[in-house]
Formats: C-alpha cells, sequence, structure tokens
C-alpha cells in the first residue's frame, strides 16, 4: 500500500503530522561494499537512529558480493562511523542499532541469493513487526540495475502484501542521455511502479534546497520581487577543487554537463524558477518543477557555441598543491573530449521569466568548494545615491547549498560618518548556528522520506525524461554536430576559462567571486 | 538555610542583565550565541530552581533560546529581586564552534505580580516569540501585563490538583487571549506516541472500516495519570464526534454518530503515564502496549484475516523530551481543545 488515507477516512490522523509517517521496515542496499554505503548510507541510518527518527524495528542488509560476516560487516561499519558520521559514534546507539544489521554475500544474478534474501526479511518481518515494508537501495552502476531488478520481480520480492509496501530507490546517473533514460525507466516501471520508484538526487535533501521553497514561499516580501520586472540575472555555481579522484572512466563517460546539470543543477534551477505548487504534494511540488524544465530553452548547435562554454582543467595547483591536467588522469584518454566545466546561459521561456538570463557554471578543480544560487535584482534608478556614486552594487540574495549553508542578502548602507558615503554589507544566516543544533544530512531525509513514503525530493520520470531533452541538444551540438565548438582550458586553480568570463561580459556582468 | 545558588551562574544586578550578557558574548572566544525564541519559565520559590536549570540546559541542545527561569515567592515579607546569568554552550560536532543559548534566573521575592511580569518583559529577547510554562496550577486572573506578550502557555495538566477547577482556567485564559495564545499541555504530549500508532495501525485497510464500530476502549494508566487517559478518551471521542452518555468511576460510556454504544474502561496500573490501549470492534481488535523501559509500543492487530503485530517508537516521557516536542510547530493545538471540549464534558 502506498497512498495512505486522508484524515477524512481516518480522523485519527488529523493534526498529528505535516507529512507522512516513515513506518517500520526492512532496508536492502545492493551494493553494500561500496563506498557510499560507508560513507552516506550507513551513517545517515545511524544518525536517523541516533536521533529517534528510524522507524522502530527497521533492520538494514547489506547485498554484495565479497564474502563477509555480520561481525565483519558491522566492524567495518563501526570505523566508517567514526569517520564520516556527523554526530560521531554512541556505543549505546551503535550496540542497539548494529544488532539490526546484517550482511548478505550473494553475487547478484544468483537466484538462491535472492530466495534466501527473501526468507531472512520473511523472518525479521515475524520476529520485528516490520510488516513486509521493504525498501531496495541499488547503490549499484546502472549496468547492474536490470539484472537486480529482474531477480527481485523473479522472487516475488517487488510485490508487497496487503497493507505493505516495496519500494526501490536508484541512485543516479539516470542514464546516459533520453533514449538510455528512457529504457532505464522502461525496465524500472515492469518492476516498480512509478509511485514506488524514489530517484534519489542528494541535492534535494539538502537543508538549504529544501528552504528555497519556504523562503519563497513562506515569507511574503520575496515573491512579488521573483519575476523578470525586478530580478536582472541568476548565477548558480557548483565548484569542487577535486579532480576525477580515481573516478577516471566513469567521468570520461560522464562529463560535467551529464555529471552535475542534468540533475543537481536542474532540479536548483526548477526550485528557483517554479511556480507555486498548489499544495505541498510530491505530485504538486513535481508538477510545477516540471513546467520549469519543459520552458527550458532548447538550443539549435549553433546557439550552443553561443551560450555554452566548455573546458577541460590542465595543470595546475589547487589548495596549495600541484596537480595534474585532466587528460593525464589516472584511466584518462589523453586525446579525452570529455569536459571537466560548463558554464552556460539558459533562458526559462515563460511569463515570469521571460528575458531573464539564468547562469550556470560547474567544475571540477576549482580553487574552493561551494554551491550556491545567486538572485541579481536590477539595479536602482539612477538619480539620488545611484547618481552620486558610480558602482553601487545591486542587491543580491545568496542561497549557499554547501559548505556553509545559509542566505545572505547584500544591501546597500551608508558609512558611519560625516561624509555621505556608501557601502555593500551583507546580512547574513547561517544554518549552522543559528539553530544550535547540525543540519541532517541530505541522505537522512531522503531516506526517511522514503520510508514515509513521500517522494516530493525524489525526481519523476517526466522530469528525467525532460531534462535530457534540454542536456541533449548541448551534448549532441558537441558530439554530432559537424562543426562542434571548441573544448577550452583552464588551469586547475582557477575559476574557469576566459570563454566563461566572456559569456558574461558579453552581457554586461560577470561571474560572482565565491 | 541560606539558599545555595552556585548553579544559577553568575550574579547580576537586575539593571545590569543585559550588559552583562553583551559582555559575555563580546569575548573571542569560539563561540557564538543562538536563539530562535524565548522561554519563560515560572516556578514557586527556590525548591525548583536545580531541576528548571538541568531541564533548560538540556532543552537549549534542540531548541536554541533565552532561557528566563523565574523563582516566585510573594508571600515572602521582605521584598527583594535577585538575578544570575549563565551560558549552556554545546559543539555539534568536535571542533566546530560552540553554540550558546543564555539563562538568566530571576527570585522574587514578596513582589507583586506586576513587578515580577516587568522584570521579565525587561529582559525578553526582542521579536522572538515568548513561551510561558506556568508550573503549577494556573492563576486565577491574568492582568499583568506579561500575558498580552505571550505566544504559547505552556501547562501539565498532570500536575492538576483540582482538574475541574484548572480546565475552567484554561478555558477562561483561551477565550480572553483567543488564538492569539497557544496552549501547550505537556500531558497531551504524552498521549503522542499513542495517538500516532492509533492513527497509523487504523490506517490499513484492513481495520479502517472498524473506526465506526468501536465497541470497547480500553486504557491503562498510572494512578497519577488519570488525566492523561481521559485526555485520550477524549481524543477518540472528539476525533469519532462520540457523546459522552455516562459514567461511573472506572469507566465512561459513549454513543457514536451511528447509534453504536461505546464502553471506555480506566484501569490503573503502575509505571508510565500510560502504559496499554486497547480498542475492540466485533470483528477486529488492536492492542497497543509498552513494556516498562521499553523505547517500544507493540502494536497487535487481531481480525479474521489473522494476527500480526507490528513496533512504533514510543516517544519520550520525561519533561525535555515533553517539552521538546512542543516546540515543534504542527497543527496539534487545535485537535487538543476539540479534545478540551470532550474532557470537559468527561470531568463534570
Amino acid at each position: 500500500m502506498n497512498a495512505s488515507s486522508s484524515p477524512s477516512l481516518n480522523p485519527l490522523k488529523e493534526g498529528l503530522s505535516n507529512r507522512p509517517l516513515p513506518r517500520p521496515c526492512n532496508v536492502v542496499i545492493f551494493g553494500a561494499s561500496g563506498d557510499l554505503t560507508y560513507r552516506k548510507l550507513i551513517p545517515a541510518l545511524y544518525n536517523l537512529e541516533a536521533d529517534g527518527d528510524l522507524p522502530a524495528t527497521t533492520h538494514i542488509t547489506g547485498f554484495a558480493r565479497r564474502p563477509k560476516t555480520d561481525e565483519t560487516f558491522r566492524a567495518e561499519l563501526s570505523d566508517a562511523l567514526t569517520k564520516f558520521s556527523r554526530s560521531g559514534k554512541l556505543d549505546d546507539v551503535w550496540k542497539d542499532f548494529s544488532a539490526r544489521v546484517h550482511y548478505h554475500q550473494s553475487e547478484f544474478s544468483n537466484n538462491d541469493g535472492y530466495k534466501q534474501l527473501a526468507e531472512k526479511l520473511d523472518k525479521f518481518d515475524a520476529e520485528n513487526g516490520t510488516a513486509g515494508n521493504r525498501l531496495f537501495y541499488l547503490s549499484v552502476g546502472p549496468s547492474e540495475f536490470e539484472g537486480i531488478l529482474g531477480k527481485l520481480a523473479e522472487h516475488g520480492l517487488n510485490k508487497a502484501r496487503e497493507g505493505a509496501w516495496a519500494r526501490v530507490i536508484v541512485e543516479k546517473p539516470f542514464g546516459h542521455d533520453r533514449s538510455t533514460a528512457h529504457a532505464l525507466n522502461e525496465k524500472l516501471g515492469h518492476v516498480f511502479a512509478e509511485q514506488d520508484t524514489y530517484r534519489i538526487d542528494h541535492y534535494l535533501g539538502k537543508e538549504t534546497a529544501q528552504n528555497i521553497m519556504v523562503l519563497r514561499f513562506a515569507n511574503s516580501i520575496f515573491e512579488p520581487l521573483w519575476n523578470h520586472r525586478y530580478i536582472d540575472h541568476i548565477q548558480i555555481t557548483a565548484a569542487e577543487p577535486m579532480g576525477v579522484e580515481g573516478r577516471g572512466p566513469y567521468y570520461e563517460s560522464a562529463g560535467a554537463l551529464r555529471d552535475m546539470c542534468q540533475n543537481h543543477l536542474t532540479q536548483i534551477l526548477c526550485l528557483i524558477a517554479m511556480e507555486p505548487p498548489t499544495d505541498l504534494s510530491a505530485d504538486s511540488v513535481r508538477d510545477e518543477k516540471l513546467k520549469v524544465v519543459r520552458a527550458l530553452r532548447k538550443y539549435t548547435p549553433e546557439e550552443v557555441a553561443k551560450n555554452v562554454v566548455r573546458a577541460q582543467y590542465s595543470a595546475g595547483a589547487v589548495l596549495g598543491k600541484e596537480v595534474l591536467g585532466y587528460r593525464a588522469e589516472d584511466r584518462v584518454s589523453p586525446e579525452s573530449q570529455t569536459e571537466t566545466y560548463v558554464a552556460f546561459r539558459a533562458f526559462v521561456d515563460n511569463w515570469r521569466w521571460d528575458g531573464i538570463p539564468f547562469y550556470v557554471r560547474v567544475g571540477k578543480r576549482m580553487p574552493k568548494h561551494g554551491t550556491e544560487i545567486a538572485i541579481y535584482f536590477k539595479d536602482t534608478p539612477g538619480v539620488l545615491f545611484n547618481a552620486q556614486q558610480a558602482g553601487l552594487g545591486p542587491n543580491v540574495l545568496v542561497i549557499r547549498i554547501q559548505p556553509d549553508e545559509g542566505i545572505s542578502l547584500r544591501i546597500q548602507s551608508k558609512r558611519p560618518g560625516a561624509q555621505l558615503a556608501i557601502e555593500p554589507v551583507k546580512m547574513d544566516f547561517h544554518y549552522k548556528t543559528s539553530f544550535g543544533k547540525p543540519s541532517p544530512e541530505a541522505y537522512e531525509r531522503l531516506l526517511l522520506d522514503a520510508m514515509a513514503g513521500d517522494a516530493t525530493l525524489f525526481a519523476r520520470r517526466d522530469e528525467v525524461d525532460a531534462a535530457w531533452t534540454f542536456i541533449d541538444c548541448i551534448e549532441d551540438a558537441w558530439h554530432k554536430s559537424q562543426t562542434p565548438p571548441p573544448m577550452t582550458e583552464y588551469p586547475a586553480g582557477s575559476w574557469g576559462p576566459k570563454e566563461a568570463e566572456d559569456l558574461l561580459a558579453a552581457d554586461g556582468r560577470a561571474w560572482r567571486r565565491l | 538555610m541560606a539558599f545555595d545558588s552556585s548553579f544559577l551562574g553568575l550574579p547580576v544586578e537586575l539593571s545590569q542583565i543585559s550588559s552583562t550578557l553583551k559582555a559575555l558574548w563580546d569575548t573571542p572566544e569560539q563561540r557564538t550565541r543562538a536563539c530562535l525564541l524565548n522561554l519563560v519559565v515560572l516556578c514557586q520559590g527556590t525548591q525548583n530552581l536545580a531541576a528548571n536549570t538541568e531541564l533548560i540546559a538540556k532543552f537549549v541542545r534542540n531548541h536554541a533560546c533565552r532561557a528566563i527561569l523565574v523563582g516566585d515567592a510573594p508571600a515572602e515579607k521582605n521584598p527583594k529581586a535577585s538575578a544570575w546569568i549563565q551560558a549552556h554552550c554545546h559543539m555539534t560536532k568536535a571542533g566546530a564552534q560552540e553554540i550558546c543559548s543564555e539563562q538568566i534566573t530571576m527570585l522574587a521575592e514578596g513582589l507583586s505580580q506586576t513587578t515580577v511580569a516587568n522584570m521579565i518583559m525587561a529582559n525578553l529577547d526582542y521579536d522572538l516569540p515568548l513561551n510561558l510554562w506556568w508550573q503549577g496550577e494556573l492563576p486565577p486572573n491574568t492582568d499583568s501585563p506579561l500575558w498580552q506578550r505571550v505566544d504559547r502557555l505552556i501547562l501539565d495538566s498532570l500536575d492538576w490538583q483540582d482538574p475541574t477547577e484548572d480546565l475552567k482556567r484554561a478555558s477562561q485564559i483561551r477565550e480572553r487571549f483567543g488564538k492569539r495564545l497557544a496552549l501547550a499541555d505537556l500531558n497531551w504530549t504524552r498521549t503522542l506516541s499513542f495517538r500516532q500508532a492509533l492513527a497509523i495501525s487504523f490506517d490499513s485497510p484492513l481495520i479502517l472500516n472498524e473506526l465506526n464500530k468501536i465497541e470497547h476502549l480500553e486504557i491503562q494508566h498510572a494512578p497519577n495519570a488519570r488525566l492523561t487517559a481521559l485526555l485520550l478518551a477524549g481524543w477518540f471521542a472528539a476525533q469519532l464526534s462520540w457523546e459522552v452518555t455516562g459514567k461511573t468511576d472506572g469507566s465512561v460510556h459513549f454513543l457514536s454518530p451511528s447509534g453504536g454504544e461505546i464502553n471506555c474502561t480506566l484501569i490503573e496500573s503502575p509505571g508510565d503515564a500510560l502504559s496499554a490501549v486497547t480498542v475492540r470492534s466485533a470483528k477486529s481488535s488492536l492492542s497497543l502496549r509498552r513494556e516498562p523501559g521499553s523505547n517500544l509500543l507493540e502494536a497487535r492487530e487481531e481480525s479474521s484475516a489473522g494476527t500480526s503485530f507490528v513496533h512504533f517508537p514510543a516517544g519520550c516521557s520525561e519533561l525535555t523530551g515533553l517539552l521538546s516536542e512542543e516546540m515543534m510547530p504542527s497543527t496539534q493545538h487545535k485537535i487538543y481543545l476539540k479534545t478540551l471540549g470532550t474532557l470537559q464534558a468527561l470531568l463534570s
């Protein structure tokens, strides 16, 4: 069962919670030996337990190929928690939690492995009252999806008993282009209904990303200004100092555009540009986001050359260390045409955003780590203060996604003293200090939502499809056109190629300094 | 015997509270002040100051605030006001900046209600909601100017000695200040985990239809927690539109909108405020039980389809947890007020 009843059918639910409650369940992680399990998934589940949010008696089973006992698996996870848990590791909590963590060794194609898994889950249900609820997390490469989904179906693990549910969480990449994404979604759709399919995008689980809708629709002062009449342009930046970090083969097949823009940055752009939804249900929110993706202007190859810049990092220095250029990285082709940086000018062709550019840039080997959205408001009229003092900057609202999550607003202020001098000042809100407690990790919120059956922060099939339509225009211009735009270069440790600066300079604007 | 105030921090003159706090945060140490609300805790005399300070220290880890703890001793003959300040700091992770909340403690001896209210109001953090935790029985009058500023009145009906009178006073406060003031009863929060588990259990299509056919309700409660049990029974009645038709010492009788009779039995049992609830219809039964010391509620459902069970979190029963839960924004206020209407009928 997915949809829970409304308070009109079940009056006992009235007023209890503004969101569905997570149900006790069995979580099965496919690819449990992978990095994601140790760095993110188990720390997230542990922290939910420590905060009292993990539904009682939830059991976690790691499914992977390597031979390992429960004890070995737990010992490895214990070490990982010490390093990666935001709240450290408390012995009491770990003792209770780890007793509910298990390891299941099997090849992904082995029928016996799934048969034994089904028996194990049935046993946990009988012992712990998890009621047959199952959450499968596919933390594996896309090449494994089909095999695992097929086996889950073959052994009936995708079918929930009456009153229970079976759901699947899928990690990105959701395909390589529109057609492969379509094929992947078809496979998923044969095994799990769309309402039971959770395409995870961890950016959406971040507090600041969730706060975008709150900022816009729970405050009365922003929304009247949130349109082409008052906003000059918007910049979205995702910068990281890291290179490909041993993931050369994956990155070679993806590139910055597919790796970051098709999912994370498009989702962020949607939250900024969307219309208010009619209500806060998952589909109402996702319907509005979908309208934005569909309104993104699709470029011809000629327009791609004018509006999109791609580049690779060359040798340089990042955070005081000399680093190799991209083509010299391990398992990267010396003639690679994969971009590690992309900057583009996008337009959302609808009433609200008519003519307003959204400048998006993402890159590896940047000077520092930071993801943010900067909303530049239009200048004040050129009279009074704006006439007296040249260069009064615009008001800028900055939403910092990571690190140091928060919001700042740049306003002009009179400098103290007898002279009338005006300087910009920042009003700053920091998540980490304002609430006096740490924000949960993105995976904590997302796992809990999947257990609750709340898909608001997960990508729907049609959203993924529409995002690929936009991305494919650019990829096609780069890789299928007779005259592809050039691949440019930027030294590692810089803010990107000169061509990206020129992209904004042509409009009389400049990238924000982070 | 002299009052040992060492646990209250730094003694300060009342007029110096603000400047001393400011100086505290101007030091270049790796710490920062966080504040999202004002929490005023009003208790009688000095005997509860230590326990309340301990509670505030735990509470601020999840709810950064300015806490103002007031020990009110109006019967003292020599009028006197004393004050102390302290900071409760914690690190959100190793090596991070310390996050601190302030606690101002004031001891008001032989002072009028208005004077105490002025002392409190002079030290509220500006532009933040005011949550007033009134410990003990509610006051008969709410004329002091402090009440005009209160956004949320926290009370604990478990402590009510005369529930009928206190409920009357709570209703008067509600009538006087209307929607501007929210009533937050910690005793209502004690029923939360049971209400949540019941609501989820009845979401099952196997027993949802039985909701309108309930014939018997049995609630086990601690000897001092009859009012907690009545709140839960009142919630059922309010949400399912049952009317009170009669009551005896250990039971209450309701009538459902379809004319069905419901017998509600209240059974005293040592342990937590609420330890078990059973709901029966002709075709099914649902039992929720919390074993002593357990952090789980076991829900057992019996119907023609067989028996099944599931676990739910039992929630928190200690005061800090209850207070913390009350501070979460939600729409419970409306349901609580509906329940109070039924509670009035159950007590009269």
